[in-house]
């Protein structure tokens, strides 16, 4: 009997929870990528001149690093907050750690609902501070449904950055049929053991040749769009410098995921 | 994706055949959820939550706000949120979570839990009971402890989210607080085979149901969900009542009609055992 209740439930599992997924063809986004560069400090900690900024692209999902969330550098305010109220959109804040009796962390925004999301915390041994990554799901108006992460790796060194990565992928590659985008700074040029690391699982979308720091001169790359499964492709992909901002180039990039 | 395909309607053959074969030469009960810890029991005996204690131990309840107008039209329609959070403000700090059913989700608008979220110094959530388009109906959740995980159960004509929250009690207790709108039993059939365990351990469902079914559904549950506690308000008049269904070790102590703004809110205080 046991074995027969085993059964139906891994029938009734396989079969129901991944249908929608399952039944996926292609779907398509727009997403960007802002760090915050401490918080939004090149800003003065206004939400108003990234809200002008990301509205011009229009995107689906931004996802922001080095995101504070009441912090007294910021002016004890919900910054994240304020940017989404001001886009009519989703936040979804997965903190670091508590800094500056608030928080330090990464965020993801969405112009559609959010029905699920999760984090992983990544403090590997000899990292100066925890690492979170960030994620939600969201079904598209198309009825795909697509899973995005903000992702900020250790500054410290390369293993590190690797230990952030296997851990991160520990939790997202559980599901794999589940389109995957996760996009961020990954501390690491593009020849990096980070990014090679990264690239077993994860397709880089984009390029490694556009830089992506310093904002004021580009001259090299640090921030990185991959998805998974490997079935993405990129149609428009944009690094804009915006010095008011941040310290890093923002990312703009035009995503559709084929199933096989 | 064709083998995926192939292989499901494999499996589903297997499992059919298996499942009459046995059914065939077994005498035992139907299968059932896993009745986990506790009382346990054989799944086709009614199942009776034990008595609470009588007395109130008011430093682990957990407050919780149900703005609802228990019907099928939107929640806030003329009313501003910014005066909703206005009325919130003061109070927030005892209250867990702030549940605004169907405040609903219009492309481009302005987001209601977002902006009492922001006013009120909070994290804001949104439940989508429906297939994502330009308006979706939901229910916008807006509460200081930041989620750890927002979990989903996105099955058949189930879409229910729930935001995972330490509850600062006496014991902090992390609970998961699961929210929609049931119109019919299969729903709850789905919750309770996707999340038997939770719903006896740490998941507590605050929604609203569907009043003509709600008898049905608590029938039901008796025999096929076990450490649970159920209970409704509402009215004979309303489309819906409000349903609070929690896992044996919690007990909902009142639900308390009222008004928050000129919202009708619902104060729900939930004791942990």
């Amino acid at each position: 009997m046991k074995r027969l209740i085993g059964i139906l439930s891994a029938f009734v599992c396989f079969t129901a929870l991944p249908q929608t997924i399952l039944a996926q063809k292609s779907l398509s986004l727009r997403l960007m990528s802002i760090n915050m560069k401490e918080g939004g400090s090149y800003a003065g900690y206004k939400a108003q001149p990234y809200v002008d900024f990301i509205r011009q692209y229009d995107p689906d999902v931004i996802v922001l690093q080095e995101m504070d969330n009441f912090t007294t550098r910021n002016g004890n305010k919900d910054l994240l907050t304020e940017i989404a109220s001001g886009l009519n959109m989703f936040p979804y804040y997965s903190q670091s750690f508590v800094y500056q009796g608030g928080g330090f962390g990464v965020a993801v925004i969405s112009k559609y609902p959010y029905y699920r999301a999760g984090k992983v915390i990544s403090e590997p041994d000899g990292a100066k501070e925890p690492r979170a990554c960030g994620w939600i799901y969201v079904q598209l108006p198309d009825g795909n449904t697509v899973r995005v992460a903000s992702v900020h790796l250790a500054v410290e060194s390369e293993d590190l950055r690797v230990k952030n990565i296997a851990d991160y992928n520990s939790e997202l590659l559980k599901e794999p049929d589940v389109p995957t985008l996760i996009a961020g700074d990954f501390n690491a040029t593009p020849e990096s053991n980070t990014v090679a690391y990264a690239r077993i699982n994860w397709q880089n979308l984009g390029g490694t040749t556009d830089f992506t720091i310093p904002s004021s001169g580009p001259n090299r790359r640090l921030d990185y769009i991959m998805g998974f499964p490997k079935n993405w492709s990129c149609s428009l992909f944009k690094v804009d410098a915006q010095p008011g901002l941040s310290d890093h180039c923002c990312l703009i990039a035009d995503l559709t995921y084929e199933s096989e | 994706m064709k083998l995926k395909r192939s292989f499901i309607w494999l499996f589903g053959a297997v499992a059919l055949l298996a499942a009459c074969g046995e059914s065939s030469s077994s005498e035992e009960p139907a299968p059932g959820p896993d009745p986990g810890d506790g009382d346990g029991g054989n799944e086709n005996t009614e199942y009776v939550a034990p008595e609470p204690p009588e007395e109130v131990n008011s430093s682990n309840l957990l407050q919780l706000r149900v703005l609802t107008t228990l019907s099928d039209e939107t929640l806030f329609g003329n009313v501003d949120p910014a005066d909703v959070a206005d009325w919130i403000s003061p109070s927030t700090e005892e209250v867990l979570m702030y549940l605004f059913e169907r405040a609903d989700f219009r492309l481009g608008e302005p987001l209601p839990q977002v902006e009492i979220g922001l006013a009120t110094r909070s994290f804001s959530y949104f439940v989508q009971t429906e297939e994502t388009s330009d308006h979706v109906q939901g229910t916008g959740i807006v509460t200081r402890n930041q989620a750890s995980e927002i979990d989903a159960v996105w099955e058949g004509p189930l879409k229910i989210s729930g935001c995972t929250v330490s509850a600062p009690l006496s014991q902090p207790a992390t609970v998961t607080l699961y929210t929609t709108r049931f119109d019919t039993q299969e729903q709850i059939e789905t919750l309770v085979a996707g999340r038997s365990s939770q719903l006896q351990t740490s998941g507590i469902v605050v929604g609203s149901i569907r009043e003509s079914i709600k008898e049905e559904v608590a029938e039901w549950l008796k025999y096929n969900l076990r450490n649970y506690r159920i209970a409704f308000a509402g009215s004979k008049s309303s489309d819906y009542d409000l349903l609070v269904l929690t896992p044996v070790g919690y007990v909902c102590r009142t639900i308390d009609p009222g008004t928050l703004a000129t919202l009708p809110c619902y104060s729900v205080s939930i004791e942990k055992l």
